[in-house]
């Protein structure tokens, strides 16, 4: 019986979520609403330093196109039941599949994964919220076009929907994954359905080549938000560039990231090196080549410098291992390429080239990135401590040297005070870092789980307290960085998503987000 | 600890509370599965190897040794649950291998019946059990 679920929407009884179930099962079919503990297991492993409980979904339901969304939303809505809508499922590290709140109905999009459309002349894509990235690779394999996606680290399993939803990023000159979409198909909670951009108009066949269309741009409503399930997304794709040469530059001392930093800041903002650069520190690096942490250091705490920089000299890592690609042709890259020698000498960095990568695992991964070819390499981060704990700490920074240096060194003494490594990497936008940390635990250790909750906490604030906010977080802090956004943001949103949601069926809590 | 002192914790650790050891082999009410099990273990973990070999002789079967190379690719593990076929899956592997086996199953709409980790020695291993 469905009302024998472990965790039922908050205000709704056992009775009224068993006809719950059986409308939504009316529309769907019985099979694609689940309430047994089994398959909703999948949707219930997170990562973060909560209990389980917190995040426990009452049902999952799986509709196969807009029309069955619609419907469920008259359901939604007719009980005020909340749904947690998911693409693809693989916001790994950021709650998983996992509702923003306990007791919401997990609304899986995985059937809605068709392409619908590859225009190999516009180089443009409309893909459903359950497309992979695997998925539309291996279709551009297949129908033979010279054209890349960029995609963010979990690649392979992971959709381009959901990923550019919540904002993330890739590694190729297209890394900034929402300015590289272009036009979005929305259920609201309504039922109605808006079409973003040039969409609005029929017969329009510009949606996904021109993004604002006319009036305000409503696009950036959707990400990290809850006003709306999007059901189909435009993306740009990028043509294969004649030439393609990737390369690392290891630097051998933390104190280089200043030096790094302003000397990649022109060569991004001019477009020299179009890629989003990723400045790994060792211990990201480390992992996926892979070393293990055990073989260094099985002593309480934080890995000490020393054996940090063992593994440096054992394995050839940097203290800062820097990946950039040249993106043109054999002319442009063969001009370009003296730029490169030239700032890696005259910044005593240490270049390795692709011929020169044969054989490591981390630069292989990485080179592969950098050209939209989904790999899931990065899953060795999981290894370095072992116990299935991680959540992203991800705050943004300018794209100057100082500013890094300064927090990587406030994130490292905070992460070191609570017992954590400093697994981190800056990925460089144009004027921007992202500052993207692994907090790595032992979920299966008590006391752990309670340091990575405080630990997360204090840096969330420290960072807040000097201006540094949060570009993308968890679910189990939604709040407490939405918070760090003031109040006239929040009052603005909860207005908005009284207008669009006024029975607050659609993912309350996400992003701090609610009625 | 030694093997049988794992497997009695792999079988009790489960997140379904306690689940019997020859549960592992079962296939579930609906017909989950055809009775069929694999047992894959990560072929560079000596510690994984033992455990799955030891699990897959209660169980009647061979157990299957997969590289990590295989296990962590998207065609890899997609072959190993092909080769399943419909039944369970039980896999003793690293943390990456197992969170990549999980995520790639779960999206088939295999159901996870139990997920444990454990320590051994210096090593971390995942003992996980899934209805494909």
């Amino acid at each position: 019986m469905s009302s024998k679920s472990k965790a039922l929407p908050k205000g709704i009884s056992g009775a009224e979520f068993d006809k719950v179930v059986r409308e939504l099962r009316a529309i769907v079919g019985d099979e694609h609403v689940m309430v047994d503990e089994e398959k909703l297991s999948a949707y219930r492993k997170i990562m973060m330093p909560v209990p389980d409980a917190e995040h426990e979904l009452s049902a999952s339901v799986t509709p196969d196109g807009v029309e069955q969304i619609q419907r469920i939303m008259k359901v939604a809505n007719k009980y005020r039941v909340p749904l947690y809508p998911i693409s693809t499922g693989k916001n790994i590290g950021y709650g998983s599949a996992a509702p923003v709140q306990r007791g919401q109905i997990v609304m899986d999009l995985r059937r809605m994964n068709r392409i619908i459309e590859v225009d190999p002349e516009l180089c443009t894509a409309l893909v459903e919220p359950g497309v992979t990235y695997q998925q539309l690779y291996d279709y551009l394999q297949e129908h033979k076009l010279p054209l890349w996606f960029s995609c963010p680290a979990p690649s392979a399993i992971a959709g381009p929907v959901g990923n550019m939803i919540d904002r993330g990023i890739g590694y190729t000159p297209y890394g900034e994954h929402f300015m590289f979409s272009c036009g979005m198909e929305v259920v609201l909670a309504n039922g109605d359905v808006l079409r973003t951009g040039m969409g609005a108009m029929p017969n329009s066949n510009t949606w996904q080549v021109f993004k604002w269309g006319y009036g305000p741009t409503l696009d950036g409503m959707f990400t990290q938000s809850n006003y709306g399930v999007v059901t189909k997304m435009g993306m740009w794709l990028m043509p294969a560039p004649p030439d393609f040469r990737p390369f690392c530059i290891q630097y051998p001392d933390e104190a280089d990231i200043t030096k790094i930093v302003e000397a990649l800041r022109p060569l991004r903002i001019a477009m020299v090196i179009p890629n989003a650069v990723v400045i790994a520190h060792t211990l990201w690096e480390a992992p996926c080549t892979p070393v293990k942490r055990a073989d260094y250091f099985t002593g309480p705490g934080a890995i000490p410098d020393e054996a940090v920089k063992k593994i440096q000299a054992d394995h050839n890592i940097g203290a800062w291992n820097v990946y950039a690609g040249l993106y043109g042709t054999k002319e442009t890259n063969d001009a370009n390429w003296k730029i490169i020698e030239s700032v890696a000498a005259a910044t005593g960095g240490k270049i390795i080239t692709q011929e020169q990568s044969k054989g490591s695992q981390a630069l292989e991964y990485r080179f592969d990135l950098m050209k939209g070819k989904p790999n899931l390499g990065e899953f060795g981060l999981y290894n370095w401590r072992g116990g299935g704990g991680s959540i992203w700490f991800a705050p943004v920074s300018q794209a100057k040297g100082a500013e890094t240096l300064k927090q990587m060194q406030m994130a490292k003494t905070i992460l070191g005070k609570y017992g954590f490594d400093y697994v981190g990497e800056f990925v460089v936008g144009w004027r921007d870092m992202h500052h993207v940390i692994d907090l790595l635990y032992d979920r299966s250790d008590e006391t752990q789980m309670k340091n990575a909750y405080a630990c997360y906490d204090e840096l969330l604030h420290t960072f807040a307290k000097e201006g540094y906010g949060m570009y993308r977080a968890n679910t189990a802090f939604a709040e407490k960085v939405a918070a760090t956004y003031g109040p006239v943001k929040r009052d603005v949103e909860k207005r908005l998503k009284k207008a669009l949601d006024p029975n607050n069926i659609l993912a309350p809590g996400r992003c701090g987000i609610s009625l | 600890m030694n093997r049988r002192g794992f497997l009695k914790g792999v079988a009790g650790g489960g997140a379904l509370g306690a689940v019997p050891l020859a549960a592992l082999a079962q296939s579930d009410e609906t017909g989950g599965g055809a009775g069929a099990v694999m047992v894959v273990a990560q072929a560079e973990l000596p510690q994984a190897r033992a455990i799955a070999s030891g699990l897959a002789t209660e169980l009647g079967v061979r157990p299957v040794a997969a590289a990590r190379r295989e296990l962590g690719s998207f065609a890899g593990v997609t072959a190993l649950l092909e080769r399943a076929g419909r039944g369970r899956v039980v896999g003793v592997m690293d943390d990456a291998s197992a969170l990549i086996f999980q995520q790639i199953a779960a999206a088939r709409g295999a159901g996870l019946v139990m997920d444990t980790y454990r320590r051994v020695g210096a090593a971390s291993l995942v003992a996980f059990a899934i209805n494909t």
